[in-house]
C-alpha cells in the first residue's frame, strides 16, 4: 500500500493505492474517487471486532459501518478526504496503539484493528472531545484527520494541549483535565479555561483550529433562514 | 499478546529513530529483553528496576532501568504477573509497591461505584416522588374549571357505554343517592357539578369524569343488594372527582410537559391530546394510590351522609362471589381495581373510623330503580 497526501493542507486528498488483492479500511462517506478495478465492501466488522465493535464505534462519533476498499489490481487507487476542511496524517504504525478522537479516524491499513476506548467521564465531560475514543492498535498504515492542519509534539514529561486540540496520541501518555492558569479565575478570563495536560512519554498529534470555536464564530455571521 | 514467556509492547530508548519503536518483549535470566523490528534487543536488568502504570487506560506497565532513558512497556495481560515471576526476590519490592498501589486503587473504585449505586438509587426513588408531588402541585393550583373542561371533552364516553336510562324511578334514585352524598362533602368540594347518568349496559360498573359528570350502569344497579352498596359505589366515584385523580392521572400518563403545561394555565395542549382519541382510559384507569384513597375518603362520606359504611367492603366480596362463568363481564369492576382481597381488609380495617350520620332517607325506592332497568 502506497499512500500520497495531495492538496495539504487544508484540503488534503489521501490518495491509497492497493496493491493487487490488497485492502483498505475506510470511514463511510470519505471516498472521493477510485479505480474501476477497486471493489467496495460495506461491513460493521474491523480486523478482529464484530458487531460490537461497530456498536461502540458509534458511540465514539465514527460510523457504525466501516468500508473495506480492495483493488483486483495491481496498482488500484481510492482517494479519500475528510468531510471538513481538514489536513489528514499518514502514520505507519508497528505495534502498540494509537487513540484517535472520536471523528477523526479516516482510513487503515487492515493489519490495525480499530476498536473504542471510554475517554474517561472527567475527561469526556471537560476536554470538548467524545465521551469515546477509537483505539487503533496492531501494524500498518493509519490516517487520520483534522480539523485545520495537524502537527505531532513527542511528549517527554508533560504538555499541554487546549481542549478541542487534540487529535490523537499514543497510548503510553495519559492525560488530565487542568486549568491553564495558576487560578481558576485567571484561566476563565483569560479564555482558556480547561486545557489538557499529558503526561509520560509519547506522541500527541494536534490540530491547528476548534471545530465548535469555529462553528461559534462563523455562526452569528450566516443570515437567518426564511 | 502474551504467547508463553513473548508479549507485545514497545521501548523507549534514545538510540532508536523518533526515540520509540514497537518490539516484542521477552523474559530472560537477569533481564527483560526488547526487540524491535529491526533486529536490534534491548535489555534492562532485574536489578534495580522500577515499576510503573500509567497511559491512558492506566494499565500501561512501564519498566524502567537505573540508568535514565530506557523504558520497557507493554499493556499486555499478564505482562505484570510475568515481570514478578521472572524478576523473583529482585523485583518483589518494586512489584509489591505497583500491586499496593492498583489494590489501593481498586478499593478506591469500589467505593466510588459504592457511592454512585447509593446516589443513582437515590435518585431512582426520589424522582418519581419528585414527579409526583409536582404533578400534584401543577394540579392543586388549577382552577375546578379545568376538570369540567376535560370533564366535557370526555362526556361522549358516557353515551357510548350505552343507552341513558330514562326512566325517572332509576335515574331520580340514582340523583338523589349523590345529593345525599354531595351534602355532607365540605364547600369548597361542593362546587363540582355532580350529575349521575343512569346507563344500560351489563357491566358492574361506574365511572366519574372530572368535573364530576358520573355514570352508573344498570349491571350494577341489578346486582347490588340495597341502596346503601349503590351508594357505596358512588361516594367512591364522587372521591375520585373530589380528589382530582382524572386529571392527576391524565397529567402523569402524558408527561411533565403537560403538567407545565397545565401549571402555566395552557389548557390546550392537553385538550388537544384528549380530543385526537384519548379515550376514558386515560382519565380512568386510576393508580392503586388513587383507588385506595378514594376507598378511605368514600367510605367516611358514606357513612357521613348516613349510609351503611360496612356496605363498601360488602359490595366488593359480593362481586368476588360473582361466578365468572355466570356472568363473564360482571368482573369488570375487579379487573380494572386490582388486589381485591387486601381492598376488602382494608376497608374492614376503616370500618371503626368511620363517623355515621343520621340515617339517610330516600324518596326514590332502591327496589323501584332496580325493577326499572332492564337485565336480568
Amino acid at each position: 500500500m502506497q499512500i500520497e497526501l495531495l492538496c495539504r493542507t487544508a484540503s488534503t486528498v489521501a490518495k491509497v493505492t492497493l496493491g493487487a488483492g490488497e485492502s483498505v479500511t475506510c470511514e463511510v462517506g470519505s471516498m472521493v474517487a477510485m479505480s474501476p478495478q477497486v471493489v467496495v465492501e460495506t461491513t460493521s466488522k474491523s480486523r478482529g471486532g464484530g458487531m460490537m465493535a461497530g456498536i461502540r464505534r458509534a458511540f465514539s462519533g465514527e460510523s457504525f459501518f466501516l468500508n473495506h476498499f480492495t483493488s483486483r489490481v495491481e496498482g488500484g487507487a481510492v482517494y479519500i478526504a475528510p468531510t471538513q476542511l481538514a489536513d489528514v496524517y499518514h502514520h505507519t504504525l508497528r505495534g502498540g496503539t494509537v487513540v484517535v478522537q472520536g471523528s477523526s479516524w479516516l482510513a487503515s491499513s487492515t493489519g490495525i484493528e480499530i476498536d473504542t476506548t471510554f475517554a474517561g467521564l472527567g475527561n469526556a465531560l471537560f476536554s470538548g472531545e467524545s465521551m469515546f475514543w477509537v483505539k487503533c492498535s496492531g501494524t500498518g498504515d493509519l490516517l487520520f484527520n483534522s480539523f485545520g492542519a495537524i502537527y505531532p509534539v513527542d511528549v517527554e514529561g508533560s504538555y499541554i494541549v487546549d481542549t478541542g486540540h487534540i487529535v490523537a496520541f499514543e497510548e503510553t501518555l495519559s492525560f488530565e483535565m487542568t486549568k491553564a492558569a495558576s487560578s481558576f479565575i485567571g484561566s476563565f478570563l483569560g479564555g482558556e479555561g480547561l486545557v489538557c495536560r499529558f503526561n509520560g512519554r509519547g506522541r500527541v498529534w494536534v490540530q491547528s483550529h476548534h471545530p465548535d470555536a469555529f462553528g461559534r464564530s462563523v455562526g452569528p455571521l450566516l443570515l437567518p433562514r426564511d | 499478546m502474551g504467547e508463553a514467556e513473548q508479549f507485545d509492547g514497545g521501548i523507549f530508548d534514545a538510540s532508536l529513530e523518533g526515540g520509540r519503536a514497537a518490539a516484542v518483549i521477552r523474559f530472560r535470566t537477569g533481564c527483560v529483553e526488547a526487540r524491535v523490528a529491526s533486529g536490534p534487543c534491548y535489555e534492562l536488568p532485574y536489578a534495580g528496576l522500577r515499576i510503573e502504570l500509567g497511559g491512558h487506560s492506566g494499565r500501561v506497565v512501564f519498566l524502567r532501568g537505573a540508568a535514565e532513558g530506557r523504558v520497557i512497556f507493554s499493556e499486555a495481560k499478564g505482562f505484570l504477573e510475568a515481570v514478578r515471576e521472572r524478576g523473583g526476590m529482585t523485583v518483589e519490592a518494586a512489584h509489591e509497591a505497583v500491586t499496593s498501589g492498583i489494590n489501593r486503587d481498586r478499593r478506591r473504585g469500589r467505593g466510588l461505584w459504592l457511592i454512585a449505586a447509593v446516589v443513582l438509587a437515590g435518585l431512582v426513588w426520589l424522582i418519581p416522588l419528585g414527579l409526583r408531588a409536582g404533578v400534584d402541585g401543577a394540579v392543586a393550583s388549577m382552577p375546578k374549571s379545568v376538570d369540567a373542561q376535560l370533564g366535557e371533552l370526555a362526556a361522549m364516553e358516557i353515551s357510548r357505554t350505552g343507552p341513558t336510562v330514562d326512566d325517572p324511578r332509576a335515574a331520580a334514585f340514582a340523583q338523589e343517592v349523590v345529593d345525599k352524598l354531595v351534602a355532607v362533602l365540605p364547600p369548597e368540594e361542593r362546587e363540582y357539578a355532580f350529575k349521575i347518568t343512569v346507563v344500560e349496559n351489563a357491566q358492574v360498573n361506574a365511572f366519574a369524569l372530572p368535573g364530576g359528570r358520573m355514570a352508573l350502569l344498570t349491571g350494577l344497579l341489578k346486582r347490588a343488594d340495597n341502596a346503601d352498596m349503590v351508594a357505596a359505589v358512588i361516594a367512591h366515584e364522587i372521591s375520585h372527582v373530589t380528589k382530582r385523580h382524572g386529571l392527576r392521572h391524565m397529567v402523569r400518563s402524558l408527561g411533565v410537559v403537560a403538567g407545565l403545561q397545565l401549571l402555566l394555565g395552557d389548557v390546550s395542549g392537553v385538550a388537544a391530546v384528549l380530543a385526537q382519541g384519548a379515550t376514558l382510559a386515560v382519565i380512568t384507569n386510576y393508580s392503586r394510590d388513587h383507588e385506595s384513597e378514594a376507598d378511605a375518603v368514600g367510605m367516611q362520606m358514606l357513612a357521613k351522609a348516613g349510609f351503611d359504611p360496612a356496605a363498601m367492603p360488602a359490595f366488593f366480596e359480593k362481586l368476588k362471589s360473582l361466578d365468572a362463568s355466570e356472568m363473564p363481564k360482571g368482573l369488570e369492576w375487579i379487573s380494572t381495581h386490582p388486589d381485591h382481597d387486601s381492598r376488602i381488609a382494608a376497608l374492614r380495617a376503616l370500618l371503626p373510623t368511620a363517623e355515621r350520620g343520621k340515617a339517610a332517607v330516600l324518596k326514590n325506592s332502591f327496589a323501584e330503580a332496580k325493577a326499572a332497568v332492564k337485565g336480568d
